[in-house]
């Protein structure tokens, strides 16, 4: 178990460069995701630390080990480091067994290494199998299994569940968290799938243009996002012109709602909530004590996604919300209803090309 | 009404005759065998001229397959992996001696090298001549391989070039294997090398005992071992390329491999290494033949010779490209559409060409035409029906993938538009598979211009093509009158050639990653 550093590190392919000055601590045993859009430089940063490209400047360290550096050079054969790609890339030429043992050459007891990592990952007894014969889901294990047996300080992961359906993806990456925790090998995930990187990593890191963001807890980055553009990254997001009225309250289209302070800008700006913060009261039931909080509006659609219903109701000062109701809702499209705010939101800069 | 995924009888029926006339000349090769009757047949099989002849031709193989894959497989590294100047020219360099036909190349080094002659000079220039299809094949199995292997290999402690020889090189090997098999296809069907150098291999030793003409009984002997040889090659090469189908897992690679920075010590070394290839296998041939050609016209060219052989040659190719389209069509299709055991045997029986040496085709040819129809002995008719016959498996193949990239839905669409079976057919299937089945009887022509030893066996007496008079004058050392020939012969090859590699490079640029098309187009369709 060792700690991953990374310091003003500039890296590119050929004259291109597509990190900046980026900056990242893992701590050791930690399970980090890196999380960006294509072309964020997220999997060029996992080709940094995998050493199969050579940054331009800045430092990579291993524990006490610069394998990285203006001086200093450590190539990936080297870095104890393993890595599980996309797909797998298992050698189509090898069984499991091959596959597994091609780490471990040199080493004493490979055949008793090989069969206790294939029990780790759930594939006891395919070790004469092909890779041609194992599902997505096995390939995967199997990529893990290979890249865990010469027990490595640092794990690697390229979207190795992008390629799994959406069921098998859920129950695969769920064992492998389980797994890389328990045998606490300190791990980065990179991935362009938010849900899945708030759901398995300790630590979420925000990469954009080459640079992280942000760098917190799942329920940190999703309660508070550094700025606007993280925000609607991170989970569907309600956006409301706003006015401040006092360090801890803005005034919107939806009353006065209370702000968490920081970062937020002085005077006007956007107010973000989650639309799980909304709630929907039929105007009928609404009594007088309360029609004068919330909005006034008219239900336009419903979309039902299994799991919740997204309710988009047209306010009668014409902005649209998106109000999230767990379970089935029953149809009230063209309803008159009030939607009420509840929670804090959050106040960011009013983005340059706003309102459209 | 028949049951979804049956073919239609009709198309059964067309198949079944082009299968017929594919697999004639072998049936008739078995039956004139088995005709002698077993004492026969045992005492061709035991002359010790049998022995030799087999012993020279798989020493012939084994030899010229070894020295392919000595140098093809490293010129295939550098070709695919190290970073070089002019890697495009040195990419075509490699592939373009697959142009020259065998008895051009030979005749070229002879013309330069009278004293030329035997073994070695055959193993010389049909490893030459055929190391493009080593080259070419593992070049694109090294390019194709996703570089996150090697990446993993790395990770897992291996260093640069173990992690190549370990986790790449072994995916690559079966292409190598495929292109090494074929190679020793075209060793062993060989005439042109192995006559002009008097190397008594199968094919020499069969045309001149049919020459000979006394002992037909044991030159259809030979024949028939010659087969069994071929077919075994085939049957090998399918294994293995089987095999690399079966290893395509997930969607293929996303990444071209990167490219090898050389030191510049190694730099001149790869790029004097290729130059040299390049000489032997083209600088030597073009050379000798302009020497020859600027010779030559110190007596005046014969024109009409030459205009009238290349019309012969068009015309006569012309006619078997057309008959070889026109049965394709059937088992094109067939084997597009429909998956079933039948289509399958169909399709197998209709390649039977491909195991079939010119010579084979040609000696089965002149006695069927002789005993059973003599009106077809030595006419155009016969000699178009072994062109036919023979290069039925590269018009099948053409058919068959224009015919696979049509969508059936296409025609479905059609007939819910109220067309019937066969307009809908003829209007969306046909209509768009049409460029590539046409590219296809094209490149069974420019083939059939090159064609040698049948042509010499068949050809109505009188009827010079260019590659009878090349060899005519080659045989009688008259090389400098041969040598317009050997240059309109290298044009009509080259001109396939080219346009393959073209294309394939265009396929390879414009879809990265999936090299199925630009590893196997050329191969299968410029050699022969």
């Amino acid at each position: 178990m060792i700690a991953v550093g990374v310091s003003a590190l500039e890296a590119g392919y050929g004259s291109i460069p597509v990190l900046f000055d980026l900056n990242l601590q893992v701590p050791s045993g930690l399970f980090l995701a890196v999380l960006g859009t294509s072309g964020s430089g997220k999997t060029t940063l996992l080709r940094a630390l995998a050493g199969f490209i050579r940054p331009t400047s800045g430092s990579i360290t291993f524990g006490d080990t610069v394998v990285a550096g203006p001086a200093s050079w450590v190539p990936p054969e080297s870095r104890r480091v393993g890595i599980v790609p996309q797909e797998g890339a298992l050698f189509p030429h090898l069984d499991v067994y091959g596959n597994v043992a091609f780490g471990l050459r040199g080493q004493p007891r490979i055949e008793e290494r090989v069969a206790e990592v294939l029990e780790l990952v759930g594939l006891a007894g395919r070790s004469k199998s092909r890779p041609q014969e194992l599902s997505g889901g096995q390939m995967q294990r199997v990529a893990l299994a290979r890249a865990l047996a010469p027990r490595p300080d640092v794990l690697l992961l390229d979207e190795p569940f992008s390629a799994l359906d959406a069921g098998l993806r859920q129950r695969v990456r769920h064992e492998v968290r389980s797994l890389l925790s328990s045998l606490g090998t300190t791990s980065i995930l990179v991935t362009h799938d938010q849900e899945e990187a708030l759901s398995i990593a300790d630590r979420v890191a925000i990469v954009r243009h080459g640079q992280i963001i942000q760098n917190d807890t799942p329920a940190r980055l999703y309660e508070a996002p550094a700025d606007l553009e993280t925000a609607r990254f991170i989970g569907a997001v309600v956006e409301l012109p706003a006015t401040r009225v006092d360090d801890a309250t803005v005034m919107s289209a939806l009353g006065l709602t209370e702000i968490e302070v920081v970062g937020a800008p002085a005077r006007d700006g956007v107010l973000t909530l989650r639309p799980e913060q909304l709630v929907i009261v039929d105007e009928q039931r609404v009594g007088s004590a309360t029609r004068a909080e919330g909005a006034a509006g008219r239900v336009h659609a419903a979309s039902y996604h299994g799991h919740d219903t997204v309710i988009t109701v047209t306010l009668d000062t014409g902005e649209h919300v998106d109000v999230r109701i767990p379970g089935l809702v029953p149809s009230i499209t063209g309803d008159r209803v009030h939607v009420l705010a509840t929670g804090r939101g959050r106040l960011y800069p009013t983005p340059r090309a706003y309102g459209q | 009404m028949r049951r979804p995924g049956q073919a239609p009888r009709l198309l059964i029926a067309l198949s079944g005759v082009t299968a017929l006339v594919a697999v004639t000349p072998l049936v008739y090769l078995l039956i004139r065998v088995l005709d002698a009757g077993p004492d026969k047949i045992a005492s061709s099989l035991l002359r010790s001229r049998t022995l030799t002849t087999t012993v020279t031709s798989i020493e012939l193989v084994v030899v010229v397959v070894a020295a392919c894959l000595i140098i093809g497989v490293p010129v295939a590294w550098l070709l695919a992996r190290a970073r070089l100047p002019l890697k495009g020219l040195w990419i075509v360099l490699a592939a373009l001696p697959l142009a020259m036909p065998s008895y051009v190349a030979a005749y070229a080094w002879i013309a330069e090298f009278p004293a030329m002659s035997g073994f070695w000079a055959a193993a010389l220039i049909l490893t030459l001549v055929s190391m493009p299809y080593v080259i070419i094949p593992t070049t694109a199995a090294l390019r194709s391989i996703d570089p996150a292997m090697e990446e993993v290999a790395r990770s897992l402690g291996r260093k640069p070039w173990s992690a190549f020889w370990f986790a790449a090189m072994p995916q690559a090997w079966p292409a190598a294997a495929a292109g090494s098999l074929l190679v020793g296809l075209y060793v062993l069907s060989d005439f042109g090398a192995v006559a002009l150098f008097r190397v008594d291999a199968f094919t020499r030793v069969i045309y001149t005992s049919y020459r000979a003409s006394f002992d037909r009984t044991s030159a259809a002997v030979l024949a028939v071992v010659l087969v069994l040889l071929a077919a075994i090659l085939i049957y090998a090469e399918r294994r293995v390329r089987g095999r690399t189908a079966r290893w395509r897992t997930g969607s293929g690679s996303a990444r071209r491999a990167t490219e090898v920075n050389l030191t510049s010590r190694q730099r001149v070394m790869a790029v004097l290494a290729l130059t040299g290839l390049a000489i032997l296998g083209l600088g030597v041939p073009s050379f000798s033949l302009l020497r020859r050609l600027s010779e030559g016209t110190r007596r005046p060219l014969d024109l009409i010779e030459l205009a009238t052989a290349t019309a012969n040659s068009f015309g006569v190719s012309l006619l078997g490209s057309l008959l070889a389209v026109g049965l394709a069509l059937s088992v094109g299709v067939l084997a597009a559409r429909y998956r079933t055991r039948s289509s399958r045997v169909l399709e197998a029986v209709s390649y039977s060409g491909h195991a079939l040496p010119g010579v084979v085709v040609g000696l089965s040819l002149v006695s069927l035409t002789l005993v059973v129809l003599p009106a077809m002995y030595q006419t155009v008719a016969a000699l178009a029906l072994a062109y036919a016959v023979l290069f039925l498996p590269k018009s099948i193949g053409a058919t068959r993938t224009a015919v696979g990239m049509v969508p059936p839905a296409l025609e479905q669409t059609a007939r819910t538009l109220g067309r019937g079976p066969i307009r809908a057919w003829l209007e969306t299937t046909f209509r768009l598979s049409l460029p590539g089945i046409a590219a296809g009887g094209l490149l069974v022509l420019l083939t059939a211009m090159k064609e040698l030893p049948a042509t010499l066996m068949l050809r109505p007496t009188g009827l010079d093509t260019l590659a009878t008079e090349l060899w005519s004058r080659t045989e009688i050392a008259a090389y400098g009158a041969a040598a317009p020939y050997a240059l309109t012969l290298i044009a009509v090859a080259a001109i396939p050639a080219w346009l393959l590699t073209w294309a394939s490079e265009r396929a390879s640029r414009s879809a990265d990653g999936s090299t199925e098309a630009p590893a196997r187009t050329p191969l299968s369709t410029v050699g022969g």
